[in-house]
């Protein structure tokens, strides 16, 4: 048991037994941190985010909500995990294909979870997804339906479908990875807002100028580890492993070419 | 032979043709709803049911994707009576080779659909906190029909089409209507260029529905 806000506890999670994407990782954050996870493509930053949002099976380890353990693996048998769902239903995720219903208007999108899982009324369900879209700049399009919006718009969409739920911390895996550059910025303001509102966040992204603008906390993971956790000011600065260097190099090398 | 003695002929027939085509449609539509719900069960038996179940759907599902019809109906007329000591009669033996034939078809159909559903909508129902109970109503099985309608609608003219044979166990279909009007007029070219031309308009009507559909509605959804 411990103090923290978001508990990750000697987190193992292998593909088949043998591909090992995240060994025994340890990793805490406070409620209204902005934990950026970076890395090498395949080194596990999704499944990180899946397993928190318990979409994956995990092998060992166990993780925590404000204290309260929503998911565990069961160490005598390759059996199911625990998972207290109404805990894990605190946690929000924010998908890089957006993963929007496409036989639903954005409103149907939107109010179905409230409504079907949890009980809301309609009347109340469209009242707040309305006043939601229109912060979003979104409600000319209550009632198109996704496949006629711009990537952006389904993005933005897809956060408030999210946020609808008043989840305690959201997870954000590659949400502008495919987008149109031109549209990364709108996608990247809700995010901004929604850090401006301390809202409790996982971002996995490729833009480095982004995560430096809305870290508290950055995350350099390889080959299923963390290999340093610092603060943005510090990790894109003077970062203390030749790794991480490395990786940094790299990338920001690229998109400055690009 | 001239056209309009022709039109005229067939127009002194068109009570019995009707009512042919009336049963022909009766057999289809019976057809039809059996087996689309037996369809779509048997799918989801084969998607997620018990090994033991899925064996026995999915040799079903070969062996009468894998038989004639036409011998499916016979077995049924002849051979299931006579097993059983008793009298089926034609009409419900025509119903349940129908049923299970269509069944067969649309399942594969069914199954298609459901698994070109990828696993990033059943994530997002996870994240979204969706429960079974919601999720595969309001998200799976309504993607999933809206994709497999297409072909669902061409298992359709095919059970419309091979319907014809139930004729054959003396059921007063088109087909049978047809050909009993060619034997006691003599007039066979008439009469069954005419049935096949109703069969044909049908067809090819659902036929054009379906492209319409493919290319607006599913096209519009992205689906
Ligand atoms: N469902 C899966 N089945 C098998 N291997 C997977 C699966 N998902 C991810 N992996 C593997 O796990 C590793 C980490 O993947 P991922 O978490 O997506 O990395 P990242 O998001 O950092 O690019 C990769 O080697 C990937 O191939
Ligand atoms: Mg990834």
């Amino acid at each position: 048991m411990s103090s923290s806000f978001l508990n990750v506890q000697g987190l193992r999670k292998s593909f088949g037994g043998h591909l090992i994407v995240l060994d025994d990782i340890n990793f805490q954050m406070e409620a209204g941190e902005r934990v950026v996870v970076i890395g090498p493509s395949g080194s596990g930053k999704s499944t990180l985010l899946r397993c928190v949002m318990g979409l994956e099976k995990i092998d060992r380890g166990r993780i925590e909500l404000e204290g309260v353990r929503y998911i565990e693996a069961n160490p005598k048998s390759r059996k199911d995990n625990f998972v207290d769902i109404p805990v894990r239903n605190k946690v929000g995720m924010v998908f890089q294909h957006y993963t929007l219903f496409p036989h639903l208007t954005v409103l149907g999108n939107l109010i179905l979870a409230p409504m079907r899982a949890r009980g809301e009324s309609r009347s109340v369900a469209t009242e707040r997804a309305m006043q939601l879209l229109a912060r979003l700049g979104l409600e000319s399009k209550a009632g198109a339906f996704p496949g006629m919006l711009s990537g952006g718009q389904k993005q933005r969409v897809a956060i408030a479908r999210a946020l609808l739920l008043d989840p305690k911390i959201m997870l954000f895996d590659e949400v502008t990875s495919a987008l149109d550059p031109e549209l990364v910025t709108e996608v990247e303001g809700v995010m901004l807002e929604l850090a401006e509102q301390k809202m409790s966040m996982m971002i996995v992204t490729h833009d480095m100028w982004f995560a430096k603008r809305i870290a508290t906390r950055v995350i350099f993971s390889a080959e299923g580890r963390i290999i340093e956790d610092a603060p943005p000011s510090k990790m894109f600065t003077n970062p203390s492993e030749p790794r991480t260097a490395d990786f940094l190099k790299k990338v920001l090398h690229v998109e400055t070419i690009s | 032979m001239n056209i309009t003695a022709a039109l005229g002929f067939l127009w002194d027939y068109r009570l019995a043709l009707s009512i042919g085509l009336g049963n022909t449609l009766y057999f289809t539509a019976l057809g039809l709803a059996f087996g689309l719900t037996l369809g779509f069960l048997v799918s989801v038996v084969r998607q997620a049911g018990h090994p033991v179940l899925r064996v026995i759907a999915t040799t079903y599902v070969e062996i009468f994707r894998g038989t004639p019809v036409l011998i499916q109906l016979f077995w049924f007329f002849f051979c299931l009576p006579a097993i059983l000591g008793m009298e089926l009669g034609n009409v419900f033996s025509t119903v349940l080779t129908l049923s299970l034939y269509m069944g067969a078809i649309s399942s594969e159909s069914f199954r298609a659909a459901l698994k070109s559903i990828g696993a990033e909508q059943r994530d997002a129902c996870v994240a979204l906190g969706l429960p079974a109970r919601v999720s595969v109503p309001y998200v799976i099985l309504p993607q999933t029909v809206l994709r497999a309608v297409p072909t669902l609608l061409s298992n359709c003219v095919t059970l419309f089409k091979e319907s014809a044979l139930v004729s054959a166990v003396g059921m007063a279909d088109l087909m049978y209507q047809g050909q009993m009007i060619a034997d006691s007029t003599a007039r066979p070219i008439e009469i069954l260029t005419a049935t096949a031309l109703i069969y044909f308009v049908i067809a090819f009507s659902v036929t054009r529905i379906v492209s319409f559909y493919e290319r607006g509605y599913l096209a519009r959804m992205r689906l």
